[in-house]
């Protein structure tokens, strides 16, 4: 029966079969149509039918296919927005306008302001595009727009753009897909808060594969996939005052041979979709994750925990740049070793490191991490409790690390672990259990690639390769910062003391002070804590102080950088202060303070309030600190410590608790004030002690001088004085200026400028009731108001070309006197408008408010003067032509009277007998519009009075 | 014999040798007269009002919208609204701007007529017009044939009648797609009823490339397909329907196979936006952007119908477009049923779907929909038969038409 039915379907498959095959039911023969008329009307139908349907598929194409926009531009284009056309772009939203050569994007209405060049790639071209930007205040994001598909929509377009989130800036990319929906695909953190007016640099080199983004000429994201084709390009903004200063496009120029080995390296040739699912991927799936491309870790002995890690000729790369702590172990545990590995980021400043000291490859109980953190302005080091909770213990400030190959090791004895970076100890004496321990790799939040990791036993010298490398790292040998040979050997005596020592923490630090042992002489100041803190010299600028039983203690803590400062310079010197900890741990000391009132271009050396280490730098002219080092130290506990600072012309040194922790640090900050600091700490300071310069290190002993001579400048005089300057010899080439004919009334003959040099005047010894009739030639004491400054070789250049004025304080008071300034414009046209000039009788010295202006405009030539109100408003009371060559040195001198002056441009009188708005007299400060204008030297010489 | 009786004979040789009874004008058909006339008349009512509407309101915001051909109002009143983006595909083509509103979302029969026949006239307004009112000539002569078919002249009268001077028969006019979709539907139909496969599946495939909706005249005629073989969707609970479809299928496979070449015309369409936007769908992702979200037609009728029970209707403080929509819904919906009565299931369904697909996502120009749902029109021609009722649609529909004419025309959105 079974058999039956078997027969029977398998018999109507047949038949379908055969009919099907047939087709000639579908289809007859030639003959049968001609035959059958019926036929013939069907097949008449038929083609009527398909005529219809060819006929509306053709008139798809010919009356209705779109009209694309014909490009204006192909190859290539550049613009620097000076003769911009605006028909050459698309605006999709904003209010887009050239200003001052820039394309800036006004509107803070729209969403994401767009406008688009009419420049077109084909899908099979490379495309190098770059963007030149600035963030004002209004605006959270800058950018560019690439791979278009339309020129006129926000869809199908991949982008690139600087964005602030918050107070911090990352760097984003990614693609709006059809529902105009942004899908990113990176966001990375850039080092450093976001400031307004930040400017920088992007560029994108992308095919129809996957694209590569520089930042600032640093390539930072290699080989993102590419969802949509190169096409048609623009620019993007989120929020206004967004400003592109130039844009370069090169279609099929660019090379990415270069980096797509690179990036093959990183990626392979995972396709867009894969990448996309990658992304979507949320960590946390343990050993799942782990796809290798081309090699299987594990074959060669890595256990991958999570992230995504591969081999690939040669290197083990991390990949999964969303993974917070990747890791991997290596299988084999080993009772004592030596591990090497060199390591380097490809897309962000550090996140990769080593652990060690694990008891399984699964296990983090009582293990060590180290690595580069995440900004890569240091590498620390913390150990897993039994729990699996991370606990950092030292902090070790480093130079941005970039993207060199970074050598770490760790030395297993057995007993303890020793660190090293690039040869260079930075962590010691780590307590081992001694059972043998796994060792493993380490990446947070970015890809790493390990390119060489080798392993040798403590006792034995042959190393053992666990990964063999392909091909030898050109990097290893020229890039890796080594050390040079006296370092290695400073570093080996390092280690040998750390071996001995049984401090378990200080393990780096070396215990001599010669220049310490060498303080005999009394201090020259010495803090005596007693009374209010109104009634002495410390001028409190943040946080809360006060003086209680004989101690100066700042009790808020809930803050960074807390400061005061000591109103009286002093020149070099040892500063020692004693301090303890109330409760947390961050205090310290400032020196080559600029004022004593600001912590700008100041140094600071103080306990890490995260890390038990000392920090140390200096806070740059915007309060931003840079980091100059760290060291580990013991925690400082509760307990009374003592920090010397021995600050030398040119360097300083650090001692904690009479041991030198690290010397010959360079002197940014060159100021002649202190001050005490403290971060998020409640701290006591004891004694605040000052001790002249011993002979030991070929300093002149004694050197804080008062202050007359060596920070002439600080105070005005209480009185201006009416004495004359003690002349000094003239030069005859400057008596000569001075005699030069000119229409206006001169100087008075003792008015004769005096130029010193700085040597000079650290020899002349004047008493504090002098006049500050000086003479600089330098510019030491300047304080920068604003702007961005940079003393080099005795001159002082301010470089930011934002169209605002830019202020130096000189700290040089005056009621009637005689001003000059060498000052050189920059020749470029793209800041023709750049200005120069002095401010002068300012109320105070930080300030151009209420003060008179003359300077030039437009590179010299015309100038102009006037006032600005107490609001620093400019109101202008005169003008004139000078003609001046842009980017020669020109000469303005002031001749300021009690209630008239006197311009004069490179001795030709422009001006004569103007009227002063103060007759008080004030500061002397120096100013510029745009940039760069170099001060060359500054003559100031007081007069007798004359007009009063 | 004078020379001019001479004359007079000839003369009168040659009159007798010319028989005038033989003389005969040619006739048009007895099916096309009505059809004319009614569009004839209602197409006179559309002009007159929306001239006379153009020139005696000024709404005050008419510098705000685009004027075609300000130099000829009888042309320019026929352009308002969506006929925007139509004349924008006739002169530059589909565009497809992702996020904002994209004149790829309107289908491209007429778009393509119109620029077939703007090749003689090179005014892409008037060459809409003329297809606009030629397409609703011939949609008129198929309402009329069909229903004829299916009922008999005097209903079929009334239908073209009624269907003509609808209050939003102005469409029928305009710049819009309503006259052709109608004419290429119910051609599609009418050969369905016909038996002509072929030409129904043509027109079929055409219905599909003039509106979305002309998917659902390809599921008219292939129920009339079951149907002419015996299986309706009232009947498939029997085992006789199934086995009269399967002899249908093993006789007239040819004719089902055809039929299902009908889609071919979208598909033809999907391709080319595939080809020329990389996004065959592209009709349909660009919808968003014309404000239309899928909520179910149930919460539609709640959101835009509730709120009017509460309104002011003494003042005049009523949501009246809103209020018109939901009413041509309901109307639509509710007649569904006397439909599948008449017609069968077959219409009830296309009116049942015309309406409630668009209605999941608004009661918006709902008006305008129903107005090439013919089957509702059919069954009024029923209703027509009643006096009254032929009095009450024979009066108001004309002078609504004229109202919303001039509506229209002054750019209020009507539908």
């Amino acid at each position: 029966m079974i058999k039956q039915d078997d027969q029977q379907d398998r018999s109507s498959l047949l038949t379908w079969r055969e009919k099907l095959l047939a087709l000639r039911v579908l289809i007859p023969s030639w003959e049968e149509v001609k035959s059958n008329p019926a036929l013939q009307t069907r097949a008449k139908k038929l083609g009527l039918f398909l005529l219809v349907l060819i006929v509306f598929n053709i008139g798809l194409y010919i009356f209705l296919g779109p009209t694309w926009f014909e490009p204006t531009y192909e190859g290539y284009y550049t613009d620097e927005f000076v003769n911009f056309n605006e028909k050459d772009w698309f605006e999709i939203d904003g209010d887009w306008k050239v200003s001052n050569g820039m394309l800036v994007q006004n509107s803070y209405v729209d969403i994401n302001p767009a406008i688009m060049l009419s420049l077109h790639a084909l899908p099979e071209d490379t495309v190098e595009f770059s963007a030149d930007l600035s963030i004002g205040d209004g605006g959270d994001a800058g950018g560019i727009r690439f791979n278009m598909w339309s020129p006129e929509q926000i869809a199908r377009s991949h982008q690139v753009m600087i964005m602030r989130i918050g107070d911090q800036a990352f760097l984003t990319g990614g693609y709006y897909a059809n529902s105009v929906d942004f899908v990113p695909q990176f966001k990375l953190p850039l080092a450093g808060p976001f400031e307004e007016n930040s400017s920088g640099s992007i560029k994108v080199v992308a095919d129809q594969e996957s694209y590569d983004v520089y930042l600032n000429k640093k390539l930072v994201v290699l080989d993102v996939p590419t969802i949509y084709p190169p096409g048609w390009h623009g620019l993007s903004a989120i929020g206004n005052t967004v400003a592109f200063d130039s844009i370069e496009i090169d279609i099929d120029g660019a090379d990415r041979e270069t980096s797509r080995g690179l990036a093959d390296r990183l990626f392979g040739n995972d396709d867009a979709e894969s990448f996309v699912e990658k992304m979507a991927q949320i960590p946390n799936e343990g050993l799942d994750l782990i796809i290798p491309a081309d090699g299987d870790p594990e074959s060669i002995g890595w256990i991958p925990f999570n992230g995504i890690w591969t081999e690939r000729n040669g290197s083990l790369i991390q990949s999964m740049w969303q993974q917070v702590d990747a890791r991997a172990a290596y299988e084999v545990p080993y009772p004592s070793y030596r591990l090497e590995v060199d390591l380097w980021h490809p897309q962000t400043p550090g996140g990769g490191g080593v652990i060690f000291g694990m008891p399984s490859t699964d296990s983090l109980s009582n293990a060590y991490l180290m690595r580069f953190s995440d900004g890569g302005e240091g590498f620390f080091i913390g150990q897993y409790d039994s729990n699996g909770q991370f606990e950092g213990m030292a902090f070790e400030p480093l130079p941005a690390v970039g993207q060199e190959v970074q050598t770490l090791s760790v030395i297993n004895d057995g007993t303890t672990f020793e660190v090293t970076l690039n040869d260079k100890p930075i962590f010691g004496q780590l307590p081992h259990s001694g059972a043998d321990s796994h060792f493993g790799l380490v990446s947070n939040q970015t890809e790493v690639v390990f390119d060489r990791i080798f392993i040798e036993p403590f006792d034995a010298p042959k190393r053992v390769e666990l990964q063999p490398v392909g091909t030898e790292s050109e990097q290893e040998s020229e890039d890796s910062p080594s050390e040079s040979s006296d370092s290695a050997a400073v570093a080996d005596s390092t280690v040998a003391e750390t071996n001995a020592s049984t401090d378990d923490t200080q393990a780096s630090t070396i215990p001599i002070s010669p220049e310490l042992e060498n303080i005999t002489q009394e201090p020259v100041f010495q803090s005596t804590f007693l009374g209010t803190l109104g009634e002495t010299k410390w001028v409190p600028f943040r946080g809360d102080w006060s003086i209680e039983e004989g101690a100066l203690i700042q009790s808020n803590k809930n803050g960074f950088d807390f400061a005061i400062g000591y109103n009286e310079p002093y020149e070099n010197f040892v500063l020692r202060s004693t301090f303890s900890h109330t409760d947390g741990q961050g205090g310290g000391v400032l020196f080559g303070m600029t004022r004593p009132d600001s912590r700008n271009l100041a140094h600071v050396v103080r306990y890490d309030s995260g890390q038990n280490a000392i920090l140390y730098g200096y806070f740059d002219e915007n309060s931003q600190f840079s980091a100059q080092g760290g060291e580990a130290v013991a925690p400082p506990l509760n307990n009374l410590h003592q920090l010397d600072i021995v600050k030398n012309s040119d360097t300083y040194d650090i001692y904690v608790d009479g041991l030198k922790l690290i010397g010959d640090i360079p002197l940014i900050a060159k100021g002649a004030y202190i001050g005490l600091t403290t971060s998020t700490s409640v701290v006591r300071f004891e004694t605040v002690e000052l001790f002249p310069l011993g002979s030991s290190d070929g300093q002149p002993a004694a050197a804080e001088a008062p202050p007359a001579t060596a920070t002439p400048t600080v105070e005005p005089p209480a009185t201006p004085t009416a004495e004359p300057v003690e002349p000094e010899p003239v030069q005859a080439e400057e008596s000569a200026e001075a005699e030069s004919p000119t229409a206006t009334p001169q100087p008075s003959e003792e008015a004769e400028t005096v130029e010193t040099t700085d040597e000079e005047t650290s020899e002349s010894t004047e008493p504090e009731s002098e006049p500050a009739a000086a003479e600089s030639g330098s510019f030491d004491q300047a304080v920068p108001i604003s702007g961005s400054w940079i003393p080099e070789n005795g001159e002082i250049s301010q470089v930011a070309n934002d169209m605002v004025d830019q202020v130096l304080s000189l700290n040089q008071f005056g009621t009637e006197y005689s001003f000059e300034v060498d000052l050189t414009m920059v020749d470029d046209p793209e800041t023709e408008n750049v200005g120069a000039g002095v401010v002068f009788n300012t109320p105070t010295a930080d300030s151009k408010n209420e003060g008179q202006i003359v300077r030039f405009l437009n590179g010299g030539s015309e100038i102009i003067w006037g006032y600005f109100d107490e609001n620093g408003r400019f109101n202008g009371q005169g003008g004139s032509g000078v003609g001046l060559e842009p980017g020669s040195r020109q000469t303005l001198t002031l001749v300021v009277r009690a209630t008239t002056f006197d311009i004069i441009v490179n001795d030709n009188t422009v001006a004569a007998d103007l009227s002063l708005r103060s007759t008080e007299g004030g500061y002397v400060n120096l100013i510029t519009f745009r940039g760069p204008v170099t001060f060359h030297e500054t003559r100031f010489s007081e007069t007798e009075p004359t007009d009063s | 014999m004078t020379q001019f009786s001479k004359h007079q004979d000839t003369l009168k040789k040659y009159f007798e040798k010319f028989d005038l009874s033989q003389f005969k004008l040619p006739t048009l058909p007895d099916w096309f007269w009505p059809p004319f006339q009614a569009f004839l008349f209602s197409r006179m009512v559309v002009w007159l009002a929306g001239y006379f509407g153009e020139i005696m309101i000024k709404a005050g915001w008419e510098k705000d919208f685009y004027h075609l051909s300000p130099d000829n109002i009888f042309l320019d009143i026929l352009a308002r609204w969506d006929s925007g983006f139509y004349i924008n595909i006739v002169e530059e083509g589909y565009m497809l701007v992702y996020g904002r509103i994209s004149n790829v979302a309107f289908f491209p029969l007429y778009p393509m007529l119109t620029s077939l026949v703007d090749v003689l006239f090179n005014n892409p307004l008037l060459s809409g017009v003329i297809v606009s009112h030629i397409s609703f000539l011939i949609a008129l002569i198929y309402l009329f044939r069909l229903t004829t078919l299916l009922c008999d002249e005097d209903t079929a009268k009334r239908t073209i009648f009624y269907i003509s001077v609808f209050p939003t028969s102005l469409f029928f006019s305009a710049v819009y797609t309503e006259s052709l979709f109608l004419c290429v539907s119910v051609a599609a139909v009418y050969y369905a009823h016909k038996r002509n496969w072929e030409l129904a599946t043509i027109f079929t495939l055409l219905a599909g490339v003039t509106r979305i909706t002309g998917l659902l005249v390809f599921g008219v005629v292939g129920l009339e397909w079951m149907r002419s073989h015996g299986w309706t969707l009232l009947t498939c609970y029997k085992k006789e329907a199934w086995q009269n479809l399967w002899q249908g299928i093993k006789k007239d496979w040819y004719s089902l196979l055809f039929i299902l070449l009908a889609p071919l015309g979208l598909l033809s369409h999907m391709a080319f936006l595939g080809d020329q936007f990389q996004d065959p769908m592209a009709f349909w992702s660009v919808q968003s952007a014309f404000n239309r979200h899928n909520l179910g037609f149930l919460g539609i009728l709640m959101r835009d119908f509730v709120p009017i029970l509460s309104q002011n209707f003494w003042t005049g403080g009523i949501w009246w477009n809103v209020l018109l929509d939901t009413s041509a819904a309901i109307f639509a919906l509710a007649a569904a049923p006397f439909v599948l009565r008449r017609f069968g299931e077959g219409f009830a369904i296309y009116i049942l779907l015309s309406v409630l697909v668009p209605l999941s996502s608004g009661t918006g120009s709902m008006t305008r929909y129903i107005l090439v749902l013919f089957p509702l029109f059919m069954l009024m021609g029923v209703w027509g038969q009643r006096e009254s009722v032929h009095r009450f649609f024979q009066t108001f529909f004309p002078i609504f038409l004229g109202i919303f004419t001039a509506v229209f025309v002054n750019w209020i959105f009507l539908a």
